[in-house]
């Protein structure tokens, strides 16, 4: 049986802020689990709950009803040791070099000074390390959020939008460091995007969350089933592409064939999580953009 | 305890690096030694008016530094969320609260000592009598600055950084007063009686912190005095580190 990282059991947060507060649902009776050994993408639009879950899981919130239980029903707290956590807006003291944070998370996690070393080469900022964390580039907070986080080597690795507003380079390389990680055996990241073709390049498994709902969780190719396929054929030494949909395909074949083509393969035709994103998300995403024009148009 | 020890240890590099710890040290020795030097204008009290004016200068630029970064010391961790990175290690929010109220502590009592050194060398330097019982007021000012420090801390955590400066600033005012607002527990009025006994009960009384006058009279009191007024300048600390301390354990930091 397969090991469980999380488990989110009827998971609900209501914000209520102010004298005469209004309550906002932030997360609506969320359940689900999320498999070790594996790297989990958390899907939705801005401000559809992603980093409100993450937040409740790893007890920075308080859940209004619910529980978010680590590798067999432990909290967060006990577990923490285990679990490597990079923040949304990775923040530290400004004035400290990047060294000197790493030492001081090094202590508190009992880690030696060779490990630094390891982090620091794997994420890359060799070369920048004694350099105060005010000089940073957003890229380089988020990388050393990141050796940090991996400071301890931990079993899971928890990431609040850690790609959002890098630029090209700088995704490449944090793509680099969570698929290195990722790789090794018994290792599970989350990380939570609204980048599909990030998402879809490293995650083998998906949560999709919108306005405090799930809406899908789970393998995404188990459910997104090709329903397309590329068909490659010679025909008089040259090589040809044809797409054909799951109900012509045999039609299709059988008219190849019988032109006495040589049918060179068949491939399922993937198709991207955004496709399947948008599958989940069109209708509301539909209806809230009548809504709003509504509203500007009255 | 080793992580909380840790934490104050980064927490007093922070505040270090952060150049408060010399900017209220160079106002607080400009205070004494100005103060010091102005004596000699005046007519007749010139070491009295020295003193006085030295321990003032020293206790507005503690109070001023304590109740400035009390408002702010939590209040920013939470609001650019780098409390995220630190509640995500093994370190319990017990250790974070406590890690942070030591590393100020620390910051004030060598502040403290640092003036009270100045004090006792430009005393010496322009032959002014005194003694190492000098060092009294200095305790007194200290544990009045982390009173208001600890009250700072826990109204930051929900109250904008505005209010609790104002708050904390009335406190300082009303603190120095609460021996005279007792008074009014001897009305006949009856609103007056409550006002009167309440008020003595919910703010602390600031004044038996000032021992100023002491080291300006030369007039001291008996050991036991300074003893039981420390202790209940403790218990204030001690007393608005818990209720503050339960707030922070309460508070949702999104």
């Amino acid at each position: 049986m397969n090991e469980i990282a999380i488990e989110c059991r009827n998971l609900s947060k209501v914000f209520k802020a102010g004298f005469f507060p209004k309550p906002v649902e932030a997360l609506k009776s969320l359940t689900f689990e999320v498999p070790a050994g594996k790297v989990t993408g958390f899907l939705g639009p801005n401000g559809s709950g992603k980093s409100t879950f993450l937040k409740v899981a790893a007890e920075f919130i308080a859940a209004t009803e619910g529980t978010v239980t680590f590798f067999g029903g432990k909290s967060f707290s006990e577990v923490k040791k285990d679990i490597g956590f990079v923040p949304e807006k990775p923040m530290y003291p400004s004035s400290f070099t990047g060294r000197q944070i790493l030492d001081f998370h090094a202590k508190l996690t009992r880690v030696d000074q060779i490990r630094i070393e390891e982090v620091v080469k794997l994420v890359g900022l060799e070369n920048a390390t004694s350099r105060a964390f005010r000089t940073y580039s957003k890229g380089m907070k988020q990388r050393l959020a990141i050796a940090q986080a991996l400071l301890p080597d931990p079993k899971l690795l928890i990431l609040d939008e850690p790609l959002s507003g890098l630029d090209p380079d700088g995704r490449e390389v944090l793509i680099q460091v969570i698929q290195g990680y990722a790789s090794r055996p018994g290792k599970t990241v989350i990380l939570s995007s609204h980048l599909l073709e990030d998402l879809q390049r490293i995650c083998n498994n998906l949560v999709v969350i919108e306005s405090g709902c799930l809406l899908f969780s789970g393998d995404p190719s188990s459910v997104f089933k090709p329903n397309q396929f590329l068909v490659r054929y010679k025909l008089d030494q040259k090589t040809f592409e044809i797409k054909c949909s799951n109900t012509d395909l045999n039609s299709k074949l059988g008219e190849l064939l019988s032109k006495d083509v040589q049918i060179h393969s068949i491939e399922p035709e993937s198709k991207p999580i955004s496709a399947l994103y948008f599958e989940l998300t069109k209708k509301n995403l539909k209806q809230n953009t009548e809504k709003r024009v509504k509203e500007v148009v009255m | 305890m080793r992580n909380t020890m840790l934490l104050s240890q980064f927490f007093l590099k922070d505040l270090i690096y952060r150049k408060i710890f010399f900017v209220a040290l160079g106002l607080g020795l400009s205070f004494v030694i100005l103060s010091l030097l102005l004596g000699p204008l005046s007519y007749n009290e010139e070491a009295r008016l020295a003193i006085n004016f030295s321990l003032a200068g020293s206790q507005i630029a503690l109070i001023f530094l304590s109740v400035l970064v009390g408002a702010d010391f939590i209040k920013l961790d939470i609001e650019s969320q780098a409390i995220h990175s630190f509640l995500a290690r093994p370190i319990s929010r017990f250790q974070f609260f406590i890690g942070k109220f030591i590393a100020f502590a620390g910051c004030l009592f060598f502040l403290s000592l640092f003036m009270w050194f100045g004090f006792y060398l430009v005393s010496a330097i322009i032959g002014l009598e005194t003694s190492l019982v000098s060092i009294l007021p200095f305790w007194g000012v200290f544990l009045e600055s982390l009173v208001l420090f600890s009250f700072a801390m826990m109204t930051s955590l929900f109250a904008s950084s505005l209010m609790t400066v104002g708050a904390s600033f009335a406190l300082f005012l009303v603190g120095h007063f609460v021996e005279m607002l007792r008074q009014l527990e001897k009305s006949d009025d009856l609103m007056a009686k409550i006002f009167g006994g309440l008020i003595t009960k919910v703010i602390p009384n600031l004044e038996s912190l000032n021992w100023k006058a002491h080291l300006t009279y030369n007039e001291w009191a008996s050991p036991m005095t300074y003893f039981k007024f420390s202790l209940y300048g403790m218990s204030w600390i001690f007393l608005l580190v818990a209720v503050g301390y339960l707030i922070f354990s309460k508070k949702d930091f999104s």
